[in-house]
C-alpha cells in the first residue's frame, strides 16, 4: 500500500485553477522529486497535502486514510505525521534556535521535555549548528537558519517529509551544506516529497521525478528517464535548459 | 510681587480640607485611568481577536466589533460621555456621575485598544502562523507563542502612548459633574484660590499618575519588546 496516495487533486487560488487534476503515489521509504517552471503548482501541491491550501476535488490519503481537510481532528492526525520545510525557512522570530526546534514536540505533541532537548541537540550538531542553540533566526545566515528549519522538521519525527524549493533563498556555497543534510536524510530511509530546482541533486537522490506543468504532472519517471530519456516534448525542452545553467 | 503673593497663598490653599479634596480627586482619576486601561487592555484584545477570528460562523462578531471600533473611535470623548450620562437616564437607570463615567471611559478606551491590538496582531507575517499550523499548534497554542509575542513590540508602545493620552482625557469627566482632578482645580479656583497654583498642583498630580505609567510601559518595551526578534545588539 503506497504510504501517501494522491488522486486527482484540484485546488483553487482565488479562483484560479493551480493545481488540475494530481495522480501521484509514493511507497514506504521513497524519495520523490517534484521539478517544473516556476508557477507550475510544486509548490502548492505541498501546501495542500499540508493542509495549509484545502483542495477543491480530489483525495490525500496517508497510509489508507483518506485526509478530510475541513476536519479538524482528521487534519490533526495527518499533520501529525507530516513535517513541511518552508521555502523561506517561517523559523519562529520570537524563539531562539533550540526552542524553534523543541516547540511542538514538547507542547503540540506533549513528549518528554529532557529528551526532546537531547534529540534537538542532537539533529542541530547533526546539520552542524551545535553553536548556535542561543542565537535567534535573525542572526543566522539563510543557509543556517534553512538547516534549523530541516532540524525543526525532523524532530517533528514525521513519516513523511516534504522540502520546498529548500536552497532556492540560498548562494551556491550554502545550497551545498543544506543538500549534504538532505542526502543524509535520504540515506535514513525516511519518506521524502521535494520540489527543487537543483537538477544534479534531484538526480542524485530521488527515486522518481515528476515534471509538473500548468498545474498537472506532465510526465513521472525514474531520474536517469526524466533526464537521460525525457518523452514529452514540454519535459525535453525543460530539462535541457536546466540541466545546461 | 506676584511671586510673593502666590507663596503668601499656599498655606491658604493647602489645608487639610483642600489636600484632603485633591487627594480624593486624584484618586478618581487615578482609578478612572486604571478601570479604563485594564477594562480596554482586557476587551480591546477580545475585540481584536473577534475582528481577526476566521470561521465562516463568527462573522456577526467580526461585524459587531468593526462597528464598535469604527463608531465609537469617530466620536469625540465628551459626546459618548454625555451620550452616556443622559441615555442611562433616560433609560431609567440611576447609575451615579462617577458609575457612568467609569463605564463611558472604559467603553472608549475598549475601542482604541481593540484598534491597535488588532494593527499589531495582523502585522505578524502570516507565514509564520503556517508554521505552526503546519506543526498542530491549535489556534490558541499558535497565538499565545507565535502571534503574541510577535506582535508585543508592535502593540506596546503605542498602547502606551494612548494610556497616557487617555489619563487626561479622563478630565471630560467633569462634565458630568464626577469630581476628579479638574473638577477639584475648578472648585478650589471658583473658591477664590489662585488659578496658577491650583493649576498648578494639578499639573503635578497629573504628572505623578502618568509618569510612572509611561515608565512602566518603557519597562515592558524592554522586557517583550526584545522577543520579538533577537536580543538587542550593541552597535559594531
Amino acid at each position: 500500500m503506497a504510504q501517501l496516495d494522491i488522486r486527482d487533486l484540484v485546488a483553487q487560488y482565488n479562483h484560479i485553477t493551480v493545481l488540475d487534476g494530481i495522480d501521484l503515489s509514493i511507497a514506504r521509504g521513497e524519495i520523490v522529486s517534484l521539478i517544473g517552471p516556476s508557477g507550475s503548482g510544486k509548490s502548492t501541491l505541498l501546501r495542500v497535502i499540508s493542509g495549509l491550501l484545502p483542495p477543491q476535488a480530489g483525495s490525500v490519503s496517508l497510509a489508507g486514510e483518506t485526509i478530510n481537510y475541513g476536519d479538524r481532528a482528521s487534519l490533526r492526525r495527518a499533520r501529525a505525521k507530516f513535517a513541511i520545510v518552508f521555502q523561506q525557512y517561517n523559523l519562529f522570530g520570537n524563539m531562539t534556535v533550540l526552542r524553534n526546534v523543541m516547540v511542538a514536540p514538547v507542547s503540540i505533541q506533549k513528549r518528554d521535555r529532557r529528551m526532546v532537548e537531547d534529540e534537538a541537540r542532537a539533529l542541530l550538531d547533526k546539520v552542524g549548528l551545535s553553536s548556535k542553540f542561543d542565537a535567534y533566526p535573525d542572526e543566522l545566515s539563510g543557509g543556517q537558519q534553512q538547516r534549523v528549519a530541516i532540524a525543526r522538521a525532523l524532530c517533528l519525527k514525521p513519516a513523511i517529509l516534504l522540502l520546498d524549493e529548500v536552497t532556492s533563498a540560498l548562494d551556491p556555497e550554502r545550497v551545498g551544506e543544506v543538500l549534504d543534510t538532505v542526502k543524509m536524510l535520504a540515506a535514513d530511509n525516511m519518506t521524502l516529497l521535494i520540489v527543487s530546482h537543483e537538477m544534479s541533486f534531484v538526480r542524485d537522490v530521488s527515486h522518481r521525478v515528476a515534471f509538473m506543468a500548468d498545474g498537472r504532472i506532465q510526465e513521472l519517471g525514474s531520474p536517469a528517464q526524466i533526464f537521460g530519456a525525457p518523452r514529452q516534448p514540454r519535459t525535453r525542452a525543460f530539462v535541457s535548459r536546466a540541466l545546461r545553467n | 510681587m506676584m511671586l510673593s503673593f502666590l507663596l503668601a497663598e499656599i498655606p491658604r490653599l493647602f489645608t487639610t480640607y483642600n489636600i484632603i479634596l485633591l487627594l480624593k480627586a486624584a484618586l478618581t482619576t487615578l482609578a478612572l485611568s486604571a478601570v479604563g486601561c485594564v477594562v480596554g487592555l482586557v476587551f480591546g484584545f477580545a475585540l481584536s481577536l473577534a475582528r481577526l477570528s476566521q470561521r465562516a460562523t463568527l462573522w456577526p462578531l467580526r461585524a459587531l466589533s468593526l462597528l464598535y471600533v469604527e463608531i465609537i473611535r469617530r466620536v469625540p470623548f465628551l459626546i459618548t460621555l454625555m451620550a452616556f450620562f443622559f441615555g442611562s437616564q433616560v433609560l431609567g437607570f440611576s447609575f451615579s456621575p462617577l458609575v457612568t463615567a467609569f463605564i463611558a471611559t472604559s467603553v472608549i478606551s475598549t475601542a482604541f485598544v481593540a484598534e491597535i491590538v488588532r494593527a499589531g496582531l495582523q502585522a505578524v507575517k502570516p507565514s509564520q502562523l503556517e508554521a505552526a499550523a503546519a506543526m498542530n499548534f491549535s489556534f490558541w497554542q499558535s497565538f499565545w507563542q507565535v502571534r503574541l509575542p510577535q506582535a508585543w513590540p508592535l502593540i506596546l508602545p503605542p498602547v502606551f502612548g494612548y494610556f497616557v493620552l487617555f489619563i487626561k482625557d479622563t478630565a471630560l469627566a467633569s462634565q458630568a459633574g464626577v469630581l476628579e482632578l479638574t473638577q477639584a482645580g475648578k472648585i478650589l479656583n471658583t473658591k477664590g484660590f489662585s488659578a496658577s497654583l491650583v493649576y498648578g498642583a494639578i499639573l503635578l498630580l497629573y504628572f505623578v499618575i502618568s509618569y510612572p505609567l509611561a515608565r512602566f510601559g518603557a519597562y515592558l518595551e524592554r522586557r517583550l519588546g526584545a522577543a520579538r526578534h533577537s536580543r538587542p545588539r550593541r552597535a559594531v
